[in-house]
C-alpha cells in the first residue's frame, strides 16, 4: 500500500512553475466551488437572513471596542444611579479623616442627631448636629448643623463606642507611645467631652453592653476591656435621685488569668435579665464563660450593678478531640445578637471560626458543641474566615478569596450556608467596615477597600453597589442609626467622608436608582437601551457579550462536531460490531437528559466558558454521529470507495481521503446547528448560576438580572440579552436549515 | 356513445422558475367500453393529463383552461358544438342565448310541461350551453379558483371514474389492512353495512387472483405483483364505467406484467368497462389498446385506432418512440433512439415542439405550431408534413 | 397480535438494557466529580454519627468500587435512595412529593405539545405557502431558538405580574381560597402554556416536513382518488402516517422538554424535581443530585418506551 502512495507522490513530484499554476488552479476552483454553493444557496431565503444576522453579530464582537457607547467595564457614575437624599459638608481640608460615627440614638423617645468625625493623627474630632426637616416642597430633606470641635490625644486608635444615658461613650487608645487608654465621653445634653483615664492597655474590649432594655432603660453601663490576661468591668452610674448630679465612672480589675492569654473580646452575652446573663472570654486555652449577676431595683426599673459571678463552663478549642486553630482578635467570638434581647432568646449558640474554614458553635449555657461545619460554597474553592458577626438571624462570617472580599450569612442552627435561605455573596475587595445592620430594613451597608459601598439583605445578597458622590469613600461606610422627623424615625442613614474631603450623610432608602431605564441622565450620559441593577449600560454588554457567545458556540460546537464525526465516520465504515457498538453507545448518548448532566458537570467542574465549551461537546456529538454514519454507510458502497479499496488504500486513508470530503458538508451543516444550540445551553446554564462569572455573556447579564430581583420591573434589561440570544441561535439555525437543502436535495420541494 | 370528451386541456405547474407547461393543449375522447393507450416519454404529460380529468392534481398543479365533458348525452354534445361554433368565444352572445333558451324554457315548461320532447330538447340546450357535464366548471369556486374537493367531483371519483396506480409504487395506506382500505372505498360511497362490504372485497380479491383470506394482510405482506391484483380490486369496487390505468405494470418484472396485462385484457372482455391506459411502454398499448394517443411536451402528436397508429406512423416522433422499443411481434429490427432530450417544459420550443430533435425540422416547424392533419378517419396526425412523411415513416417503421 | 406483543417484549428488553447503561454512566458521572460525596459527608454538621455510618454502609463508600457499584445498581432499581446530605430526610420522601409535580407539568406539556402539534403542522403543511403556514413556521422557529427560561420570564412578567391572570410563583396557595385542585391547576398553567409553546415549536417543524414528505406519496393520490373528503384525506391517510417519523424522534423530544422544564421550575419556583436538583447541585447533595438524575432519565426512558409501543400500534411494519 505505501509503495503506491509513494509511487503517486513520485509521478506527482512538481516544479515551481507547475506548483503555481496548480495553487492557482486549486483557487479558481475553490473560488468557483464557493460561487456555484453561493448561488444555490442564494435561493434561499431565510439562509442568506441567517447570514446576514451571523455576520452583522461577528462584526459587532470584533469593533464592539470602537463601537460600543462605554468601556467593557463601565459603570454608570453615582449621579446617574444614586439618587441620594444626602448632606454633604465640606469638612477643613489639611486633616486626614478617618472615621464617622453617628451619635444618633436609636431610642425614639429621645432622638439624638448628631454625627462626629474624627481624625486621630491630628488629634480632631468635630461634633455636628444633623436634623432632618420638610423642604419648602414638601421633600424631605436632611441638614447638617454648625459643628463644635474637640481636641482628642494625638495618635489615638478607635476601638468601639456605646450609648449609655445621654452619654455617648468610645474609647481611644492612643498605644503607640505606651501611654494607657482613655475612654471619651460625650455627653449630648450639656454637647460636653470629657476624658476618663483608663488604667491598662486595652487590647480587646467587649461589645459594650450597657444592660440597657426596653424595661430596664437606666441600666447601668458593663463595659469590659481585656489585656493579655485581665479583664475589666467599667461601671458608670447614673445619677440617682437621691444623689443628683453624681454620675461616676469606675473600673475595676473583674478577672485575671496568670496562665492563660486572652486572644480575642470579652464577649457579654444578655441572656434575660433574670438568668443567664453572661461573660464569655475567649483565651488560649479556650473559651471561659462566667455568669453576671445584676442587682436591680424593681421599684425604679434601673440596674443597681453587674458583677461577675462564677465560672460556668469552660471548653477547649477541639473537633472531635481533634484540636483546630481558632480565628482570633476583635470578632473571634459571636452570637447571640447583642443588641436584641428579645431575638436572642432562642439563639443559645456562640460561635468560633477556625483558620481552615470551619465554624464551631458552643450552647450559651452548657458549653457543649452544639454543631460543627465547614461551609460549602459552590464556586469557591479557598476562603479565609476573618470575623464573625452577629445578626438577628444570622451569623454572618466576613472572610476573604484570593484578592476579593467574601461576606456570608450562616444558619445559626446548622452552621450551614444555603439552610434558612443563607447565602454568600463575593464582593470587589477586602472589607473595612463592620458590616452594620440596618434595623427595620433588614440590610447590611459595608464598604471595602476599594471605596465600594455594599448595600446587602438580610441574607448577604448583595442588592446595591454604589460609591460615595464625588468619587468614592475615603472612610469606611459607618451606619449612623436612624434620624427622626417629629418624633418618629424616618431614615436609616449612613456616612462617609469622600476623596474630595467632604462629609456625606445619606439614605439607605432608595438611593441606588440602577436599573436605569433608557435616557439621559445627570451625568451628561446617555443609555440608550438603559443600564442594570450595577450601572452597567446594557447596550454595551450586549455588544461585548457577542464575543462570549460566539467564542463558545463555534467552539463547543466544533468539538462537539468533530466528536460525532469521528464516531460517525468510524461506525460507518466498521458496521460490524465496532458500529454497533458505537451506535448503542450514540443511542444511550441521545437518550440521556443532556441539559441536566450539564448542569451537574458545570456545578462540580466549577464555572468557566471553557468547561462549559468541554461540557457541552462531550454530551451533545451524538446527533451528529448518527447522520454521519448513515452518510458514511451510503458512501461506503460508492464505486469509488471500491476502486480506492482495490488500488490498495488503508482504512484510515480510505476513511480520511475518500469518504471524509463526503461527510464534511454534512458536519458543516450540523455544526451550524451545534452552535445554535449551545449558544441556547450556554445561556440556560448562565441563567441557573453556572455561568462563567467573570465573562460577560447574555445568559450572564439575565442570572444577574433574575438574581437583583428586577426581573419583573426592568424590561430595558429582560429584552436585549434575550432578544440577542434568540437572533443569533435563530440565525445559526437559519442557516442550517438553508444548507440543509443545498445538502439534502430530497428535502427541496418542488 | 361518447363516455369522456376532453377538450384543449391545459394544465401548468407552478415551480420556483416559472410554470411548467405539463399540458398545453390536449384533446381526445374515449367511447364506452373503448380501450385508449397513452403514450409517451416520462414527462411528457400523460400522467398530468389523465390525473387532470378527477381534478387529483397537486398543488401547485392548476388547470389552465379546457373542459372535461363526462357522460354527455349525446344531442347535449351536439348542441355544445354547435353553440361553440356559433358564439364563438364571445360571452356576451352566449348569455344573450342562455337567457334566451331560458325564457323560452319557462314558457314552454308553463304551456306544455312534463317531459315533452320540445322541453327535454331545451333543457338539453340549456345544459349544452351551460356546459353542465364539465367535470372543470362543476368544480369551479365562484372566485375561479378550482374545489378539488367538491361534492359533484368527490361523487363521480370511484363510482364512475376510478384508478388503477402502480400498486407496487405505495398506491396502499402502509399502515391500513389492504381489505380494509377496499372497504373504505365501498362504504365512503354506498350505504352498506362493513360486513358486507367486506364480502364484497373478498369477491373481489378472488376475481383478481388473490386467496380472499389476505384482505387482512397490509401491503408491505403483498408482492409487486399481487399488490398491482389488489389495486385493480380496488379499482373495480364500485363497478365504475370508466378506468384510468397509470403504468399499472411498470415495475413489475416481465412475468408479472404479461399476467397483469392479461388481468386488464379481461376486464376488458368480461365487465366491458371504458379504459385509458397510461405508459411510456409502447408494448403495453399495443397489446391491450384499441385507440392510441402519443403525447410529447404536453401536447398530443398523433391520434389515432392502435392500427392506424402502428402500421400507417404519420409523425416523425411517434416513429422515433416505436423505434426504441422490441417489437411484439419479435420482428427483428435495430432499435433505434431518439437523439437529444426531451425540453424543458418551462420554455417549450416555439412551434413544433418536437422539431429541436425531429430530423425532418424545417423553418415552419419553429414557427408555427402544427394543426391536426387527418390521415385517415379517426386517425389524426400533427405534423406539418404528416402528409408527406407518412409514407415514409410507414416503410421504416 | 403475536407481532405485538414479541415487539413490545423486545423494546422492553431494550430499554431495561438502555437504564442499566445509563445508571452505569450516571455512577461514573459521580465518581468522577472532583468533589467526593464522603468528604462532603463528614464536613455536614447535622448528620448525627450514626446517620453518618448508616450512609457510610449505605453507599459503602469505604468498600472497593465493584461491590459499591453493585450496591448502587441494587440501591437504585429498587429506589432506595438514601438520605439527603442538607435536609437528613430519606431521598424517597422528599423526591415523592415532587415527582408527581414534576410530571404533572412535563408529562402535561409534553402530550399536549404532541396532540396540538401533530393537528397543526399537519395542517400547515397541507395549506403550504399560505400566510397560516408561513406565520407558524416564523413564530416556531422562533420560539424554538429562544431560551426557555427567557419566554417564561416575559411570560411571566406580562401575564402573571401586568394582568395577573396567574400566580407570580409556587404550587399551591391555601390563602386563594379556591379547591385544592383547581388552585394548584391554576399554578401550574403558565410554566405549562410555556413549556407546551417550547415543546410544540418542534413538533410542529418535524411533523410540517413529515407530512409535506407524505403528501408526495401515492397513497394520497388514492385516497384522494377514491372519493374521501378532505379532513379524512389530511387526518386519517396522511397525518396518520406523518406522525411515525414525529413519534420515532419522541425521545429528542422528551430530552429537550425535561431540560425545558427543570429550566422552568427554576423560573417559575414551582417545586418540582428541576428545581430540586438546581438547589441539590448548589449545595452538593450528592444523594438528592444522583437520584434526580435517575428519576429524570427514567422518565425520559419510560416516556420513549411509551412511545415505541404508539409506534408499534401505529406502523404495522415495525411488528415482525
Amino acid at each position: 500500500m505505501k509503495t503506491n502512495d509513494a509511487v503517486e507522490d513520485k509521478a506527482k513530484r512538481p516544479d515551481a512553475k507547475e506548483l503555481q499554476e496548480a495553487s492557482i488552479k486549486t483557487f479558481q476552483r475553490l473560488a468557483s466551488g464557493f460561487f456555484v454553493t453561493w448561488k444555490i444557496y442564494r435561493r434561499s431565503f431565510t439562509g442568506v437572513v441567517g447570514l446576514g444576522i451571523v455576520f452583522g453579530f461577528f462584526l459587532i464582537a470584533v469593533t464592539a471596542q470602537w463601537t460600543a457607547p462605554y468601556d467593557a467595564d463601565f459603570k454608570a457614575p453615582a449621579i446617574d444611579t444614586f439618587i441620594a437624599d444626602y448632606a454633604s459638608r465640606d469638612l477643613p481640608t489639611d486633616v486626614n479623616w478617618s472615621k464617622v460615627i453617628g451619635l444618633t440614638s436609636s431610642i425614639k423617645e429621645r432622638p439624638l442627631e448628631r454625627v462626629m468625625v474624627y481624625s486621630f493623627e491630628e488629634g480632631q474630632t468635630i461634633v455636628y448636629p444633623v436634623t432632618r426637616g420638610i423642604g419648602e416642597l414638601g421633600e424631605i430633606g436632611i441638614e447638617i448643623g454648625s459643628p463644635t470641635t474637640y481636641v482628642l490625644p494625638s495618635g489615638a486608635e478607635y476601638l468601639d463606642y456605646a450609648h449609655f444615658y445621654r452619654s455617648f461613650f468610645f474609647a481611644l487608645c492612643p498605644c503607640e507611645d505606651g501611654s494607657n487608654a482613655t475612654l471619651m465621653e460625650y455627653n449630648y445634653d450639656f454637647a460636653y467631652l470629657r476624658e476618663h483615664e483608663v488604667p491598662f492597655v486595652p487590647l480587646y474590649h467587649s461589645n459594650l453592653w450597657n444592660g440597657f432594655s426596653p424595661l430596664y432603660q437606666e441600666g447601668r453601663l458593663a463595659l469590659a476591656f481585656a489585656d493579655e490576661h485581665n479583664v475589666w468591668m467599667i461601671n458608670k452610674r447614673p445619677p440617682e435621685i437621691t444623689e443628683p448630679g453624681i454620675d461616676s465612672v469606675t473600673f475595676t480589675n473583674s478577672l485575671t488569668f496568670p496562665n492563660a492569654t486572652i486572644v480575642g473580646n470579652p464577649l457579654v452575652v444578655d441572656g434575660d435579665f433574670t438568668n443567664g446573663s453572661m461573660l464569655l472570654v475567649p483565651t488560649d486555652e479556650g473559651i471561659k464563660a462566667y455568669s453576671l449577676v445584676l442587682t436591680r431595683a424593681s421599684l425604679t426599673l434601673r440596674v443597681l450593678d453587674i458583677s461577675i459571678d462564677k465560672l460556668e463552663w469552660e471548653t477547649n478549642y477541639t473537633i472531635d478531640d481533634e484540636p483546630f486553630e481558632p480565628v482570633t482578635g476583635n470578632n473571634m467570638l459571636k452570637f447571640p445578637y447583642p443588641y436584641s434581647p428579645t431575638t436572642a432568646l432562642g439563639k443559645e449558640v456562640v460561635a468560633v471560626g477556625s483558620t481552615d474554614g470551619r465554624l464551631v458553635a458552643f450552647d450559651r449555657v452548657s458549653g457543649n458543641q452544639t454543631w460543627w461545619s465547614k461551609p460549602i460554597l459552590p464556586g469557591i474553592r479557598e476562603f479565609d474566615i476573618l470575623d464573625l458577626y452577629s445578626s438577628p438571624d444570622y451569623i454572618v462570617m466576613v472572610g476573604t478569596t484570593g484578592e476579593k472580599g467574601l461576606i456570608a450569612s450562616i444558619d445559626p442552627d446548622t452552621g450551614r450556608i444555603g439552610g434558612n435561605n443563607s447565602y454568600f455573596s463575593t464582593v470587589d475587595s477586602y472589607l473595612n467596615s463592620e458590616p452594620q445592620y440596618v434595623r427595620g430594613q433588614y440590610r447590611y451597608v459595608f464598604s471595602t477597600d476599594m471605596g465600594t459601598i455594599y448595600l446587602a439583605t438580610n441574607e448577604m445578597k448583595v442588592n446595591a453597589t454604589f460609591s460615595a458622590p464625588g468619587g468614592g469613600a475615603v472612610t469606611p461606610a459607618s451606619f449612623l442609626g436612624n434620624i427622626y422627623i417629629e418624633g418618629s424615625r424616618t431614615g436609616n442613614y449612613f456616612g462617609v467622608i469622600n476623596a474630595e474631603g467632604a462629609l456625606f450623610v445619606e439614605t439607605l432608602t432608595g438611593v441606588n436608582i440602577a436599573p436605569l431605564p433608557p435616557g439621559t441622565y445627570p451625568s451628561g450620559n446617555y443609555y440608550p437601551l438603559g443600564t442594570d441593577y450595577e450601572g452597567h449600560d446594557i447596550l454595551t454588554q450586549v455588544m461585548f457579550g457577542t464575543r462570549a457567545e460566539l467564542l463558545v458556540g463555534v467552539s463547543a460546537a466544533f468539538f462537539s462536531v468533530v466528536i460525532g464525526t469521528i464516531v460517525g465516520l468510524v461506525a460507518g465504515f466498521y458496521p460490524g460490531l465496532v458500529g454497533e457498538l458505537l451506535m448503542r453507545a450514540t443511542d444511550v448518548m441521545l437518550s440521556l437528559p443532556y441539559l441536566v448532566i450539564m448542569l451537574l458537570f458545570a456545578a462540580a467542574f466549577g464555572p468557566s466558558l471553557f468547561n462549559i465549551i468541554i461540557i457541552f461537546a462531550i454530551l451533545s456529538w451524538a446527533g451528529i454521529a448518527r447522520v454521519i454514519r448513515s452518510v458514511t454507510l451510503t458512501t461506503r458502497k460508492r464505486a469509488f470507495v471500491d476502486a480506492a479499496r482495490v488500488s490498495g488504500a488503508s482504512d484510515t486513508r480510505l476513511i480520511f481521503r475518500h469518504i471524509g470530503p463526503n461527510v464534511i458538508p454534512y458536519t458543516f451543516l450540523y455544526m451550524t446547528f451545534m452552535i445554535s444550540g449551545a449558544i441556547v445551553t450556554e445561556a440556560i446554564l448562565a441563567f441557573l448560576g453556572f455561568g462563567d462569572p467573570n465573562a460577560i455573556t447574555w445568559g450572564m447579564m439575565l442570572q444577574f438580572l433574575q438574581i437583583s430581583g428586577h426581573s419583573l420591573d426592568a424590561p430595558w434589561w429582560l429584552l436585549p440579552p434575550g432578544i440577542a440570544i434568540t437572533l443569533l441561535s435563530l440565525a445559526f439555525y437559519l442557516i442550517g436549515r438553508a444548507f440543509d437543502e443545498v445538502v439534502n436535495p430530497r428535502l427541496r420541494r418542488r | 356513445m361518447v363516455l369522456l370528451e376532453v377538450d384543449d386541456l391545459k394544465v401548468h405547474f407552478e415551480i420556483q422558475d416559472g410554470w411548467v407547461k405539463a399540458v398545453d393543449g390536449v384533446s381526445f375522447s374515449i367511447d364506452s367500453g373503448e380501450t385508449m393507450g397513452l403514450v409517451g416519454e416520462s414527462g411528457c404529460g400523460k400522467t398530468t393529463a389523465a390525473y387532470a380529468i378527477t381534478q387529483l392534481l397537486p398543488p401547485n398543479g392548476r388547470i389552465i383552461g379546457g373542459r372535461i365533458f363526462f357522460k354527455e348525452p349525446p344531442r347535449v354534445a351536439a348542441y355544445r358544438k354547435e353553440y361553440d361554433e356559433k358564439l364563438k368565444e364571445s360571452p356576451k352572445a352566449r348569455q344573450r342565448e342562455l337567457s334566451r333558451v331560458k325564457r323560452k324554457l319557462d314558457r314552454v315548461d308553463q304551456a306544455i310541461g312534463g317531459s315533452a320532447p320540445e322541453v327535454e330538447e331545451l333543457k338539453d340546450r340549456l345544459a349544452a350551453l351551460n356546459y353542465s357535464f364539465d367535470l372543470i366548471g362543476l368544480s369551479k369556486r365562484k372566485d375561479g379558483s378550482l374545489d378539488d374537493y367538491n361534492e359533484e367531483i368527490r361523487k363521480i371519483r370511484w363510482t364512475q371514474i376510478s384508478m388503477i396506480f402502480q400498486g407496487a409504487m405505495n398506491a396502499f395506506n402502509p399502515v391500513f389492512k389492504v381489505g380494509d382500505q377496499i372497504v373504505e372505498a365501498i362504504t365512503l360511497h354506498e350505504d352498506v353495512e362493513e360486513s358486507v362490504a367486506r364480502e364484497r372485497a373478498r369477491e373481489l380479491f378472488e376475481f383478481v387472483g388473490i386467496a380472499p383470506d389476505r384482505i387482512d394482510n397490509y401491503p408491505h405482506e403483498f408482492s409487486g405483483g399481487m399488490k398491482q391484483r389488489a389495486m385493480i380490486a380496488l379499482a373495480l369496487a364500485l363497478n365504475p364505467s370508466f378506468i384510468i390505468a397509470d403504468e399499472p405494470t411498470t415495475a413489475l418484472d416481465v412475468i408479472t406484467q404479461d399476467r397483469i396485462l392479461a388481468e386488464i385484457k379481461r376486464l376488458q372482455e368480461q365487465l366491458k368497462m371504458a379504459m385509458m391506459i397510461i405508459t411510456h411502454d409502447v408494448s403495453v398499448v399495443a397489446e391491450v389498446s384499441d385507440k392510441i394517443g402519443v403525447m410529447y411536451a404536453g401536447l398530443i402528436m398523433e391520434i389515432g385506432q392502435a392500427s392506424q397508429v402502428f402500421k400507417n406512423t404519420a409523425h416523425p416522433y411517434t416513429a422515433g418512440l416505436l423505434g426504441s422499443f422490441p417489437s411484439i411481434k419479435g420482428e427483428k429490427r435495430r432499435l433505434v433512439s431518439i437523439p437529444g432530450f426531451p425540453p424543458d417544459l418551462v420554455s417549450p420550443p416555439t412551434g413544433c415542439p418536437f422539431h429541436p430533435r425531429c430530423q425532418y425540422a424545417q423553418k415552419r416547424c419553429r414557427e408555427e405550431r402544427p394543426e391536426g392533419v387527418t390521415i385517415e378517419p379517426g386517425h389524426v396526425s400533427y405534423c406539418h408534413f404528416a402528409n408527406k412523411l407518412w409514407e415514409k415513416l410507414r416503410r421504416t417503421a | 397480535m403475536a407481532g405485538m406483543s414479541r415487539y413490545v417484549a423486545v423494546r422492553s428488553i431494550q430499554t431495561f438494557i438502555t437504564l442499566l447503561i445509563i445508571l452505569t454512566l450516571i455512577f461514573i458521572m459521580f465518581e468522577a466529580l472532583p468533589a467526593k460525596p464522603q468528604d462532603l459527608l463528614a464536613t455536614t454538621p447535622n448528620m448525627q454519627p450514626s446517620q453518618i455510618e448508616y450512609m457510610v454502609s449505605l453507599f459503602g463508600y469505604d468498600r472497593p468500587l465493584s461491590e459499591r457499584y453493585l450496591s448502587y445498581m441494587v440501591n437504585m432499581l429498587t429506589f432506595d435512595f438514601g438520605i439527603s446530605f442538607s435536609q437528613a430526610e430519606p431521598v424517597s420522601e422528599i423526591l415523592s412529593e415532587r415527582i408527581p409535580r414534576t410530571m404533572l407539568l412535563f408529562g402535561g406539556a409534553t402530550v399536549l405539545a404532541y396532540l396540538v402539534g401533530i393537528y397543526l403542522g399537519a395542517l400547515i403543511a397541507w395549506r403550504r405557502g399560505g400566510v397560516l403556514d408561513g406565520s407558524s413556521v416564523v413564530i416556531s422557529l422562533v420560539f424554538y431558538n429562544m431560551p426557555s427560561f427567557w419566554i417564561g420570564l416575559i411570560f411571566l412578567v406580562v401575564f402573571a405580574s401586568e394582568l395577573e391572570w396567574f400566580p407570580l410563583t409556587g404550587w399551591y396557595d391555601p390563602t386563594d381560597n379556591l379547591p385544592y385542585v383547581i388552585d394548584i391547576l391554576w399554578h401550574v398553567c403558565l410554566p405549562m402554556i410555556v413549556l407546551l409553546l417550547l415543546s410544540l415549536a418542534g413538533t410542529v417543524l418535524l411533523m410540517r416536513t413529515a407530512m409535506l414528505d407524505v403528501i408526495g406519496e401515492n397513497y394520497m393520490v388514492t385516497a384522494k382518488a377514491i372519493g374521501l373528503p378532505e379532513s379524512k384525506v389530511l387526518f386519517k391517510h396522511g397525518a396518520r402516517n406523518a406522525m411515525l417519523p414525529v413519534v420515532t424522534s419522541f425521545i429528542i423530544a422528551f430530552v429537550f422538554s425535561i431540560g425545558g422544564a427543570v429550566v422552568l421550575e427554576n423560573v417559575f419556583s414551582f417545586p418540582g424535581m428541576g428545581a430540586l436538583y438546581i438547589d441539590a447541585l448548589f449545595q452538593l447533595d450528592f444523594p438528592v443530585a444522583q437520584a434526580t438524575l435517575y428519576i429524570i432519565t427514567l422518565m425520559v426512558l419510560l416516556g420513549n418506551f411509551a412511545a415505541d409501543l404508539i409506534y408499534g400500534y401505529l406502523d404495522p411494519r415495525v411488528r415482525i
